[in-house]
């Protein structure tokens, strides 16, 4: 049985590194280029692996067998002041985690939609939300995220998140939201 | 043009649309204007000052008519015709109730008096016969003055068409006193909500109806967000925006919904595109690296020309309808304002100047004066500046946001969007701010609209 495990084990590790260096990421163990591994000796002695191996390709696994809008809820909005578009310190703050994260899953692509509240015009709202979507895709470029992974669209106040007439509402519907589009 | 005798005319067509105790109590003749000189507490500040306002009698046809006649054609007929005279802004409609019975048309000095007497100078005398399945109206308008008849027309028509006589009826008086014809045949394009399933996301359709909110149809299946329409300037298509590709772009269609394709353009954004005077060109709002800009381009995507170049939002560009300029709102000086440009993107100068926000603008057809949304503290309203003398007035008044104003193709009405509480509609008031404008529209929200510009 322990046996059996460690070369498991081993082939496990032969298996990884094929597919390291292999350039496109192979999903399961399935069709195993026979040779190499088997006529390797077991020489050292380790600990007992953990039921499944490589730790932190794991947590990838699990986030990405999530739909992608529930991949999207990662990533959070970032909020604007009336008739801006400016990156507030909170919103820099939000947009900084978000690239923390995309940096970590790089097969995520995704697209910035920018909204406005119910105050400006529908016309002129397109326009605002056209750049603050583009602002948060600027921000997040700076912090390293790769453009090629980010689209943008502006929906002005056309598709409102909270459909009250106050500041509260007003404010939840001025930002640059994240959806999740490839992972 | 602040005189009393106005005023005075105001108050007197007011009290009588709106049936007011101060003329309620005292029915009896009022032979002219300025018997009426009473202080009101009528708002007098939006009427605008456009004239005389021709009193006019409008009594039902006398002849027999069937129950069916009366559903399918006699009541959709003078509903339509008095509401379109009475808010023409050339007549006042003299109060039904005090019509005298039977004496039409009026052949005695007596008789003639004796309609007067309801305050009316001119009667429109009206019959409606059945004709197998037609109907067939005759009108005759009398000046009540000299008791001569000074129009004739007969019409005749399918029973559906009952409304559409009326109309032609009510657009042909207008044009008697005016020398062009009203806008009663004219339509509206506009984007509705009305489609969205509950629960989904909120999808836009374009729509087409009459100016007053009859015959609503349904022109785009986009099953998308679908905006901002804009009629071509022959009447046939529509361009607008639509989100039915991933990135939002240009679409033209035929006014019965054929006919649709893409104007390809490379930017983004694609928003608030206007046809220019000579069916040829479209300008719009196009984003090109996060930084919106006003382009031409046109109906086949070829000759894109940017005209603007500036960092700050540049949006929502208008033809004049001499083609030579663009108006279009910037915050490039701090808040949203209206500007003016040439083809050329040059020559820009400011147009609006009080207020912390300006937008949307719409020249008015004969070019002279703009329409646009506006507001300083509180909610959007409606203004309309003279370009000549730079005069502003507000023609919009009450709650809500009023957005989006679209002028009538003869220049006398504008129809905006109306934003109250979670309800937004389309409103059709007169340019010059007199009357109260009504809500034509009540299926879902409704939005944007365009009026035709053509008149018939």
């Amino acid at each position: 049985m322990k046996q059996s495990l460690k070369a498991g084990s081993v082939v496990l590790a032969a298996l990884a590194f094929v597919v390291a260096c292999s350039p496109k990421p192979a999903p399961a163990p399935a069709p195993a280029p026979t040779p190499a591994p088997v006529s390797t000796p077991t020489i050292v002695t380790v600990e007992p692996p953990a039921p499944t191996p490589q730790p932190t390709p794991r947590v990838t696994d699990e986030v990405m067998t999530k739909s992608l809008s529930e991949i999207s809820s990662y990533l959070k909005p970032a909020f604007f002041d009336f008739d801006k578009a400016d990156i507030r310190p909170d919103a820099r703050d939000v947009l900084a985690a978000n690239a923390a994260w995309l940096k970590k899953y790089t097969s995520v692509h995704f697209t910035i939609e920018g909204h406005c509240d119910e105050r400006g015009t529908a016309q002129y709202n397109l326009a605002l939300g056209d750049r603050r979507a583009n602002a948060a895709r600027e921000y997040l470029v700076s912090l390293g995220v790769d453009a090629s992974r980010i689209k943008t669209v502006s929906y002005g106040k056309e598709r409102p998140f909270a459909t009250g007439h106050d500041e509260d509402s007003w404010q939840k519907n001025r930002r640059a939201h994240f959806v999740v589009t490839a992972k | 043009m602040k005189g009393n005798p106005l005023k005075t005319l105001f108050t007197f067509a007011v009290a009588l649309l709106f049936g007011s105790p101060l003329l309620g109590q005292a029915p009896t003749p009022v032979p002219t204007m300025s018997g009426v000189a009473q202080p009101s507490n009528i708002d007098l500040t939006l009427t605008g000052a456009t004239g005389a306002r021709r009193p006019l009698a409008i009594p039902m046809t006398i002849a027999p008519i069937s129950p069916d006649l009366q559903t399918r054609a006699v009541d959709p007929f003078y509903t339509t015709l008095t509401d379109d005279l009475a808010g023409s802004g050339v007549f006042v409609v003299a109060d039904p109730a005090l019509y005298p019975k039977g004496v039409r048309p009026p052949q005695s000095r007596e008789e003639g008096d004796a309609w007067k007497a309801t305050s009316a100078q001119f009667l429109l005398d009206t019959h409606l016969a059945p004709d197998g399945g037609n109907v067939i109206v005759e009108a005759t308008l009398f000046d009540l003055g000299t008791l001569k008849s000074i129009l004739g027309r007969k019409y005749s028509g399918e029973m559906r068409a009952a409304r559409r006589i009326a109309h032609t009826l009510a657009s042909d008086l207008v044009r008697q006193f005016t020398g062009k014809p009203g806008p009663f045949l004219t339509k509206i394009a506009f984007s509705s909500d009305r489609d969205r399933v509950a629960g989904k996301q909120v999808v836009k359709e374009i729509y087409t109806m009459d100016f007053d909110g009859d015959n609503q149809r349904r022109i785009t299946y986009s099953n998308t967000l679908s905006l901002a329409p804009d009629w071509s300037p022959d009447g046939t298509k529509i361009v607008y925006q639509s989100y039915e590709k991933d990135t939002p772009g240009l679409w033209l269609i035929g006014k019965d919904g054929g006919d649709k394709r893409p104007i390809p353009v490379p930017t983004q954004l694609n928003a608030s595109p206007s046809f220019s005077p000579d069916g040829k060109t479209i300008a719009y709002c196009g984003s090109v690296r996060g930084n919106t800009e006003i382009f031409t381009v046109q109906t086949d995507g070829s000759n894109l020309k940017r005209l603007t170049d500036d960092p700050a939002i540049d949006s929502t560009p208008r033809w004049s309808p001499n083609g030579r300029e663009l108006a279009f709102t910037s915050n490039r000086q701090g808040s949203p304002q209206i500007f003016m440009m040439d083809l050329e993107g040059a020559n820009v100068r400011r147009v609006s100047l009080a207020g912390t926000w300006n937008d949307e603008a719409a020249f008015s057809p004969e070019g002279g004066r703009l329409a646009f949304a506006c507001r300083n503290d509180a909610d959007f309203q409606i203004c309309v500046m003279d370009l000549a003398t730079g005069r502003t007035v507000q023609i919009s008044s009450g709650p809500g946001a009023h957005e989006g104003p679209t002028w009538s193709p003869d220049g006398s009405k504008i129809a905006w969007e109306l934003q109250r509480g979670d309800s937004t509609q389309i409103a059709v008031g007169n340019a010059d701010g007199s009357g109260t404008p009504r809500i034509v529209t009540s299926s879902g929200n409704n939005f944007s609209p365009s009026w035709i510009k053509t008149l018939e």
